[in-house]
């Protein structure tokens, strides 16, 4: 299956009566490698739960592969080719991993992906397969999240905050494998408070400070100092 | 969801707002309130008088009226206020009834006083039933009281010295000490008000106090309630208590108004329960008004299907299953949507110099008022 | 000996407790939902089938496969057209939704068959029994035991090794993390429904055959069956079938120690189980 673009625009959202996104415009061609940074509450996670259809959104619109998201249920953008490795990973700990990463299948979506090619790229998991996930270390949770999503062949893939409260070489690690996914040709959309690995990921940057896009370009156009300020809220001129 | 209106000052960027609360005050008493509290008394009063001017017929349809708005109102101070969804009010009805038939009819106490120490025995057996029953959350906890009251149900039944299950009578010898049948009416009617208006100030005051703060916190969020430094466990066990007491002490009244008990009745989900829970969420739960509005519905539905009880279940079931999932506050819900009155002065408003008074709900969501 | 018999009948009677508990057990597992309304339901199915045999001329064996369709249909149409509209964090507005359903549910089945006892007439099944030494048992309770260990072990298959099983579980623990995996949520529900009503319309088959019934009976099923799911411990199938033995034994052991206590010994250990341990027999999740 084939990488989507995904437009936001004019987009405001939020839960309930507590606005968290302010009429914000982003655009992730198919195929590129996007990274939404920010500080906490910046309204990063908030975005990606919006494009999924798990926030209220109040305004603008969302696009995908050109065609409106308006009004269409969760899993029906999740069966259109959109997956979501939410915050804090949120794998089924009472089911064993191998069931994990079939309900990840659960729509059947053909392509590249199946159990023996996640088990490729995240080779810790072979030897987990009939453990219940809730005794998994949080390494091994975030690459059975993202394996997890994987089986669906998702065209465009968003990752939050993968690399919290994982050591270094872990992050490193799945950053790898994120890149090999991104090479297969599919849209990977992460949010990520670690400036160096969004920086060192990405071909796009997009700054979100208190619900609005501050700051955006490409890794070479912006420095690191620039990008600081911006996740700070000291106004770039 | 509905968007709260924000209060007064502008919305940041963040989605905060600011308020200028210098010289603010909190007051509870609004014009409304100050209206609707004059007719609440000029209500009582105007129902006090009634059986020196009414038709007798009016006057027994007034005692059942009465003794369904303080049970609604206990009912609603559990569940539409701090989230005790009971299904087992039936129980604290039926220790009364039985605590009355014990106290007055066997062993001649006094008849108020009777009255008294069958509240005091529904809130006796209050206390273990908490000892279960909170335990439990949610549906859990609402078929647990279910399970207790039929317990109670299933004990009264083997206690020989209340009958064992055979229909017992309140006698003219005994309880009523010789009062004639007009007599014994005017008495039943007025205590019948006592009950009702007095669980309606009971609403009111619980609601004003620092508890019911507490409460509407917790049912809202029992994390937030505690945060506030309240006692959640504590502050719902002086509500059950006090619901059992008074539930106790209408039921009581209930039973002086039939003159027997039976084992059947005096359970009876259907009659102590099931229509109290469609008045309350017909007129508005969490409110001290709706159980009052809710009296009135129940009033219009028996006097238009008043020759088969089966039909007053079916339309006001359907009646509260429709109301429960189309409109979760009632019809007082639906009417503060249109105007925001409060007839009673329970909620705090906000007063600062500059700015009208912005009612201050404990609740973001005003479809699940406070 | 007639202790063990007294026993051997519980055993049978709890397996019409897990059959009634079935229901309640699923429906709250995967969306923390308590249908009030459940008793009334099974005497709902119990008239459907009465109704249906006698318009049919036919057995109610033969109205029992029609009543279970209808009223597995009945539970899916039901759940997705009214009753998804009040989940969520507050459980009032499913409570009061299915509690007010069950009382209306009484009174039609009043106003339309009236107060009077009524019974499935399913032959000679009812009388006849099965020797074992000096014990004899009904077959009707042997094969409504039956049925609940066959139901729950099926049950128990589908949900562990298909595809629907495991968007089940998976919405059971994280409906929203289901959602991203492409899970229709509320159809998960609308199907929990249907095995619930389904299964609960082959409970009131039941009970209408092996005792007598009226319109005003669903409460104490309802009751019956709640007991047997925190009993065994909530979110266990197996659980569920022992918190059903577990009851019908405390009935008929106490009915025969002493006659007429069995209702009350049911709730006093149903309570002694609560406070003892509050997580059921096999439970692991908090009440």
């Amino acid at each position: 299956m084939s990488a989507a673009a995904l437009d936001a625009t004019g987009l405001s959202a939020g839960y309930g009566p507590f606005q968290a996104l302010f009429d914000l415009t982003l655009h992730a061609p198919a195929g590129s490698r996007t990274a939404i940074v920010g500080a906490n509450g910046a309204g990063k996670s908030t975005l990606l739960r919006a494009i999924l259809g798990q926030v209220t959104v109040t305004g603008g619109d969302i696009a995908f592969d050109g065609r409106s998201l308006r009004g269409v249920r969760p899993h029906r953008r999740a069966k259109a080719g959109i997956a979501l490795v939410p915050e804090g990973r949120h794998v089924f700990g009472d089911m064993s991993v191998a069931d994990n990463l079939r309900v990840g299948a659960h729509l059947g979506r053909s392509g590249r992906w199946d159990l023996d090619a996640v088990l490729g790229a995240f080779p810790l998991l072979a030897e987990l397969l009939d453990r219940p996930a809730g005794v998994l270390s949080g390494g091994q949770k975030q690459a059975l999240a993202i394996g997890r999503a994987l089986m669906a062949n998702p065209r465009v893939l968003l990752l939050d905050e993968v690399s919290l409260g994982l050591a270094p070489i872990v992050v490193r690690d799945l950053y790898a494998s994120v890149a090999e996914i991104a090479a297969t040709g599919t849209t990977v959309v992460v949010v990520e408070q670690d400036l160096t690995q969004a920086l060192g990921f990405a071909d796009h940057v997009h700054c979100l400070l208190e619900g609005r896009i501050v700051l955006s370009g490409s890794p070479d156009e912006l420095s690191l100092d620039e990008i600081r300020d911006a996740y700070f809220g000291v106004r770039v001129a | 969801m509905t968007a709260a209106s924000p209060a007064a000052g502008a919305s940041t960027p963040g989605g905060l707002a600011t308020v200028d609360l210098s010289g603010a005050r909190v007051v509870r008493a609004t014009t409304g309130s100050r209206i609707g509290t004059s007719l609440a008394i000029a209500a009582v009063v105007g129902l006090a008088v009634v059986p020196f001017v009414a038709e007798r017929t009016v006057q027994i349809t007034l005692i059942e009226l009465l003794y369904y708005l303080a049970l609604a109102q206990m009912w609603n101070l559990l569940a539409g206020s701090s989230g005790l969804l009971s299904i087992g009010q039936q129980g604290f009805v039926g220790v009364a009834a039985y605590g009355l038939f014990f106290f007055a009819e066997s062993h001649r106490v006094p008849m108020l006083a009777a009255v008294l120490l069958a509240g005091v025995a529904a809130l006796v057996v209050a206390v273990p039933a908490a000892a279960v029953a909170f335990r439990l959350r949610g549906g859990y906890f609402a078929v647990g009281t279910w399970v207790i009251a039929e317990m109670l149900r299933l004990i009264t039944l083997r206690i020989e010295a209340l009958g064992a299950g055979d229909v017992q009578s309140f006698t003219t010898t005994n309880t009523f000490r010789g009062l004639g049948v007009d007599a014994r009416i005017d008495l039943v009617y007025w205590l019948a008000l006592f009950v009702g208006a007095g669980a309606t100030a009971l609403a009111v005051i619980v609601l004003r106090s620092r508890l019911g703060l507490g409460l509407q916190a917790s049912a809202d969020s029992e994390g937030a309630a505690a945060a506030l430094g309240v006692d959640v466990t504590c502050a719902r066990l002086t509500i059950w208590l006090l619901a059992a007491f008074w539930t106790g002490l209408t039921g009581a009244v209930i039973h002086l108004n039939s003159s027997n008990v039976t084992n059947q009745n005096a359970f009876s989900v259907l009659d102590w329960t099931a229509i109290v829970i469609f008045i309350v969420v017909v007129g508005g739960k969490a409110s001290v008004a709706g159980p009052i509005i809710g009296v009135g519905v129940y009033w219009a539905i028996a006097e238009l299907i008043d020759d088969a009880t089966t039909w007053r279940f079916i339309v006001l079931g359907t009646l509260a299953v429709v109301v429960a999932v189309v409109e979760p506050a009632g019809l007082f819900g639906a009417l503060r949507r249109w105007r925001p009155i409060e007839p009673f002065p329970i909620r705090r408003s906000l007063r600062t110099p500059t700015t009208a008074p912005t009612t201050a709900h404990p609740s973001p969501d005003p479809t699940r008022g406070a | 000996m007639s202790l063990l018999n007294a026993v051997v009948q519980g055993i049978a009677l709890g397996g019409l407790y897990a059959l009634f508990a079935t229901g309640l057990s699923l429906a709250f597992g995967v969306m923390r939902f308590v249908n009030l309304a459940h008793g009334d339901l099974a005497v709902l199915a119990a008239y459907l089938i009465l109704s249906v045999a006698t318009a049919l001329g036919a057995s109610p064996w033969v109205a029992l496969p029609i009543v279970l369709v209808v009223g597995g249909a009945v539970g899916y149409g039901a759940q997705t057209a009214v009753l998804n509209r009040t989940l969520g964090a507050d459980p009032m507005p499913s409570i009061l939704v299915t509690f007010g359903l069950g009382v209306v549910i009484q009174n039609a089945l009043l106003e339309k068959y009236s107060v009077s006892q009524q019974r499935l007439d399913i032959g000679g099944l009812v009388t006849d029994s099965v020797s074992v030494g000096s014990l004899a048992v009904g077959t009707l309770p042997l094969i409504i035991l039956a049925t609940a260990v066959v139901l729950l072990g099926v049950l128990e298959l589908v949900l562990r090794h298909t595809r629907f099983g495991r968007a089940f579980r998976a919405t059971a623990e994280d409906s929203r993390t289901a959602q991203l995996m492409g899970i229709d949520d509320r159809a998960i529900y609308g199907a929990a429904m249907a095995i619930s009503f389904g299964t609960v319309a082959l409970a009131g088959f039941f009970v209408g055959s092996r005792t007598s019934f009226s319109p005003l009976v669903g409460p104490a099923l309802l009751l019956f069956g709640f007991e047997a799911v925190v009993i065994g411990g909530i979110g266990s199938l197996w659980g569920t079938l022992l918190g059903g033995v577990v009851l019908g034994v405390s009935q008929t052991v106490a009915n025969e120690l002493a006659i007429g206590w069995d209702l009350l010994a049911g709730h006093a250990v149903f309570l002694a189980v609560l406070l003892l341990r509050p997580n059921g027999l096999l439970g692991k999740g908090a009440a």
